[in-house]
């Protein structure tokens, strides 16, 4: 058995509403081992979010045991976790005025240990995070001239820059076109190898989770399901179960698998045309 | 992990000689406008005798050589109000960046969340209290009742805004508003019935410098000041706000914790300003959203540099006001900032840089 970065065990959580608190978690267990890549799917309102929330140390959760590196969560500083844990977020507005260096060793606070200098680690993290994220030729751009894309990439050496076992990734795809997201995938890819990342990631696409990811889990009623992945088949029916919708597989003419929503359970490439 | 290295150092924040440039010149503008209010006025003492009078009063040393009335006039009537004015600005200017940060809003001033109505309606409400009792530590009524009310607004603007899930920006900004309007009604209502002492409730309203005196420097100076060491101690943190609440968090930010303290140390500053000088505007607007156009956003750089710039620019606005005739401070501030700030926002609507 590898190294388990996160552990959750009989997890549930709640939003806290009107009419009391309305579940959204009940028992989640999951463990993630050092490297892996987890694609955490589910349809809307099924606790996504919430579930890398907790990973995150940002949502408590109202039952169960949570664990950072064989430690509980609750016995981790913010600080601490942020020295082992980072967020990708969705696309994300960059404060005006920084460069892209300066807006990079913002990931370095976490780390800070002096008062007011910045000190050589910072400058070598930065300088690895930024080449790591193929953004080393961004390093003195304004943020506000950034495109779509190389936002991405600087966002991503800002995380790196962070120094993270864990990387959580909350649709990180949200607002790139096609080309885009699979560039991100990719340097995902090669970063998981290059840096020893476990990664959880939060996605809405099957067919991308499935190109990221070698473990698919299906957030559906509360609960955690196991949906295959990686070199194990999609489980369609559970998938199409959680999302509420038939999911077929289908093949194009390249070869190249192909998931698509069904048409009464039984779809195929054809049906899309 | 990889192995490249940086072929030149990476500038991860204002470079060491670009920072001294910045601050050296924000301190040269303060001495000059320090000296320039030392030296200017209708009475005709020549720099020579103001600086030996400084010089005398400082560290006992040179013989008297200028009768008695040049050193009160620049011991006693021109000097407290230049460092009343230091004081003043750079609180002002410093509580400015911190609200702007925190609230992720380049339009924030450090008046927003209720000092300046809760102030206001403590220092009126002195004003025209039919007791007068001792002043204490150098302070009057109005001094007192201003600052406390300044700081009791904010915790009650904060109180309401305060949820479950925390203190919501917007729901911050808005509760302010709120409660500034109330108190503001006050204000309103004890000015319609001041009779003969409304001339000087609007004074006090329009901010002015001309009651400055050692005491009460000696208050709101330390109050300043160490408000503003800490806060610039927290310089990464406001760095961290201004990706947003939920990034800062994840950048290891106690977010609910840090928006308590520096919205009670920058309320602490401000409140402590106004007490001894009105509410005077523009200066906390303007210094800091200038400053970020002109330096960067990075608080390392900024906070001390809004210090040194809201220092000076008080300092000179303040000695317009006096050779203008002594016209409120307020009003001079308002006539710089207020066209200073509107060209700023034209050429960015123009989509200059």
């Amino acid at each position: 058995m590898s190294e388990l970065v996160a552990r959750l065990e009989g997890v549930s959580a709640a939003y806290p509403g009107a009419n009391g608190h309305r579940p959204v978690l009940a028992g989640v267990n999951l463990a993630v081992g050092r490297g892996d890549v987890l694609a955490l799917l589910g349809a809307n309102g099924s606790g996504k979010t919430t579930l890398l929330g907790i990973l995150a140390g940002t949502i408590r959760p109202t039952g169960g045991r949570v664990e950072l590196l064989g430690r509980p969560i609750e016995r981790w500083s913010r600080a601490e976790i942020a020295r082992s844990v980072t967020v990708l977020p969705q696309s994300m507005e960059l404060p005006a005025g920084f460069r892209v260096a300066e807006v990079v060793a913002l990931g370095r606070i976490p780390h800070a240990r002096s008062l007011f200098a910045v000190e050589r680690e910072d400058e070598r993290a930065v300088a690895d995070a930024l080449a790591d994220a193929g953004a080393a030729d961004l390093a003195d751009r304004p943020v506000s001239e950034l495109s779509g894309g190389e936002r991405q990439r600087v966002l991503v050496a800002m995380a790196l820059a962070q120094e993270p076992r864990l990387l959580l990734l909350d649709e990180p795809t949200l607002h790139l076109d096609l080309a885009h997201q699979l560039a991100l995938v990719e340097l995902l890819t090669r970063l998981r190898r290059l840096r020893d990342l476990t990664v959880v990631a939060v996605l809405h696409d099957l067919n991308l989770a499935h190109r990221l990811a070698d473990r698919i889990v299906l957030l559906h009623l509360g609960q955690l399901l196991d949906a295959g992945g990686g070199r194990r088949p999609l489980d369609l029916a559970l998938a199409g179960r959680a999302f509420g919708v038939p999911i077929a597989e289908a093949h194009t003419a390249d070869g190249s698998r192909v998931l698509a929503v069904g048409h009464d359970g039984r779809a195929s490439a054809r049906d899309q045309e | 992990m990889s192995a490249t290295a940086a072929a030149r150092p990476l500038a991860l924040g204002p470079s060491l000689g670009r920072s001294t440039l910045v601050l050296g010149l924000g301190f040269t503008l303060v001495v000059a406008a320090g000296l320039a209010g030392v030296v200017l006025g209708t009475s005709g003492i020549g720099p020579g005798d103001a600086a030996a009078i400084i010089l005398h009063r400082l560290t006992g040393i040179g013989p008297v050589t200028w009768p008695a009335s040049s050193e009160t006039i620049v011991w006693e009537l021109r000097m407290p109000r230049i460092v009343a004015g230091m004081v003043v600005g750079a609180g002002l200017a410093c509580s400015g960046t911190v609200f702007q940060a925190l609230l992720r809003n380049p339009m924030a001033d450090p008046y927003l969340i209720g000092t300046a109505a809760g102030a206001s309606l403590g220092a009126v409400a002195a004003l025209l209290l039919p007791i007068a009792i001792g002043s204490w530590l150098g302070l009057g009524l109005v001094q007192l009742l201003a600052f406390g009310g300044g700081l009791l607004a904010v915790l009650v603007v904060f109180s309401i805004a305060r949820g479950h899930g925390g203190t919501p920006v917007v729901t911050l900004l808005l509760s302010g508003y709120a409660v500034s309007s109330l108190l503001a009604a006050g204000v309103a209502l004890l000015m319609f019935s001041s009779g003969d002492r409304l001339a000087a409730v609007v004074s006090w309203l329009l901010g002015s410098l001309s009651g400055a005196s050692w005491a009460r420097i000696g208050f709101a100076a330390p109050l300043i000041v160490v408000s503003f060491a800490l806060l610039l101690m927290r310089w990464r943190h406001l760095n961290a706000l201004l990706l947003g609440e939920a990034q800062a968090a994840h950048l290891g930010i106690d977010v609910e914790r840090e928006k308590r303290v520096l919205t009670g140390l920058a309320a602490l500053a401000t409140s402590a300003g106004v007490a001894i000088s009105g509410t005077i505007g523009f200066v906390g607007l303007v210094v800091p959203h200038v400053l970020r156009l002109a330096f960067g956003p990075d608080h390392r750089l900024l906070l001390p540099a809004s210090m040194l710039y809201g220092s000076a620019l008080l300092v000179v606005a303040d000695l317009g006001a006096r050779l203008a005739g002594g016209i409120p401070v307020g009003v001079v501030t308002a006539l710089i900032g207020a066209p200073f700030f509107l060209w700023l926002l034209r050429r960015s609507a123009l989509g200059a840089r």
